[in-house]
């Protein structure tokens, strides 16, 4: 399955008010009702399945408290993000965390706004790291 | 000028509303962060930058860019200043669900955000639709540049040059010791049993949020909350989070004596960061 923007957007904000970011909500209903996708100013947080910005790859709006259900784009079919995220770029003007669990649980990760991370697992002799590792994704 | 909070709210729940059952009047009352998560910290706290410390940042870019865009003759709306108490604390589940009212009210879902939070959110949003001379000023062409990126360069240029990231390493290392630690296993078997004993069979705590029975739903179910509260339960009556976290603090501190240069190097950057932001608050805020 692939994701279309859009589509992500409004899987993840759909639901019970309380799992993710309002603006995201604010964005996917606009969407709904106009056609209009958000703004491409404030950008988009791009994830990879392989180092380097490799493999398939994931773009992202808005929290998402559990990948699951998140196939990769331009990557194998049948092949989903969570705990397969290799690689990053945060091309948002916001912060944003990785999550070793669903629902924002476990230990995290920071992505700055505006920063990528071609390894997730570097500088490291014990892999995983946050290599393949990250199961939510929040907007802060 | 924002976006009402009332819009928000309203266009939240009856997106919510087409689907499936409103929200009930409890689901849509924020949850106070409990005692539990407040005491709660480790070692390589010192070194990360909080919820806070991150409001605290981007104020001070706040203000630097209203600063720009008012040379430019624009205006721009600021987020809240930060707030006084963190109202989400990072490691309110490192431990997995851990607070007795999330369980009963929300299973493994989360609370609605807080008011300060829907007030941060509603200036988000408002950026996505800044007139275009704006968001040109703000975000140069590519969304890259403008008055942002100097705003953010401004408070950057004086962290050392070092790879930050390696914390999130060691943090995420040290996590995945503290599992694998005796002390950490024997608390874990308990709490399995425990589960157990309610009707429950999980590999770990870290293993029911999630459950496919809910991880995607969009909100708690009946069963969710009786696993979620069962959990809890177990939690305290093991004293599964003070083991666990007894553990992941030896382990840190471990870590730190053994990567001293490396920790050294963490804080500089840490404190060179916000020292860049507090003087940016005094001289602007």
């Amino acid at each position: 399955m692939q994701h279309r923007l859009g589509v992500r957007v409004g899987a993840v904000v759909l639901g019970f008010a309380g799992l993710l970011g309002v603006g995201s909500a604010v964005a996917s209903a606009e969407t709904a009702e106009t056609g209009i996708q958000a703004s491409p100013f404030s950008g988009t947080f791009y994830v990879y399945e392989h180092d380097d910005f490799k493999g398939g790859s994931g773009s992202f709006r808005g929290s998402d408290r559990t990948l699951t259900n998140d196939s990769w784009e331009n990557g194998p079919a049948g092949r989903i993000m969570n705990d397969n995220i290799s690689s990053m770029r945060n091309q948002t003007d916001r912060d944003i965390f990785l999550w070793e669990h669903a629902g924002f649980g476990g230990d995290h990760y920071l992505a700055k706004k505006h920063s990528e991370d071609k390894d997730l697992t570097h500088n490291s002799n014990n892999p995983p790291n946050f290599d393949n590792r990250a199961s939510s994704i929040q907007f802060r | 000028m924002s976006i009402p909070r009332v819009l928000i709210v309203v266009l939240v729940l009856s997106t919510a509303g087409c689907t499936a059952e409103p929200l009930t009047a409890d689901q849509e009352t924020v949850a106070e962060v409990g005692e539990e998560v407040r005491t709660l910290h480790v070692p390589f706290d010192e070194y990360k930058l909080s919820r806070l410390d991150l409001q605290t940042i981007e104020y001070a870019e706040d203000l630097l860019t209203r600063d720009c865009m008012r040379e430019l003759g624009m205006d721009w709306e600021m987020l809240p200043p930060p707030s006084s108490q963190d109202s989400d604390p990072l490691n309110r589940r490192r431990y997995g669900l851990i607070e007795p009212e999330i369980a009963t009210r929300f299973g493994y879902h989360l609370s609605p955000p807080s008011p300060e939070l829907m007030a941060r959110e509603s200036v988000w949003a408002h950026r996505d639709r800044l007139p275009l001379a704006e968001r040109r000023a703000a975000y140069g062409d590519d969304g890259q540049g403008g008055c942002r990126a100097q705003a953010r360069h401004h408070l950057r240029k004086d962290i050392p040059d070092l790879d930050q990231s390696r914390l999130y390493d060691f943090s995420a290392e040290a996590f995945d010791a503290s599992m694998e630690d005796p002390e950490a296993v024997d608390v874990f078997g308990r709490w399995g049993a425990c589960m157990k004993a309610e009707g429950f069979r999980y590999s770990d705590p870290l293993a029911p949020p999630g459950d496919p029975a809910w991880v995607e739903s969009r909100r708690p179910s009946a069963p969710e909350i009786a696993v979620a509260e069962a959990d809890v339960r177990c939690k305290q009556e093991t004293g599964l989070v003070s083991a666990w976290s007894s553990v992941e603090e030896r382990i840190q501190r471990d870590v730190l004596r053994s990567h001293r240069e490396d920790f050294d190097g963490f804080r500089r950057a840490k404190d060179a960061e916000l020292d860049a932001v507090h003087r940016t608050l005094e001289e602007f805020g």
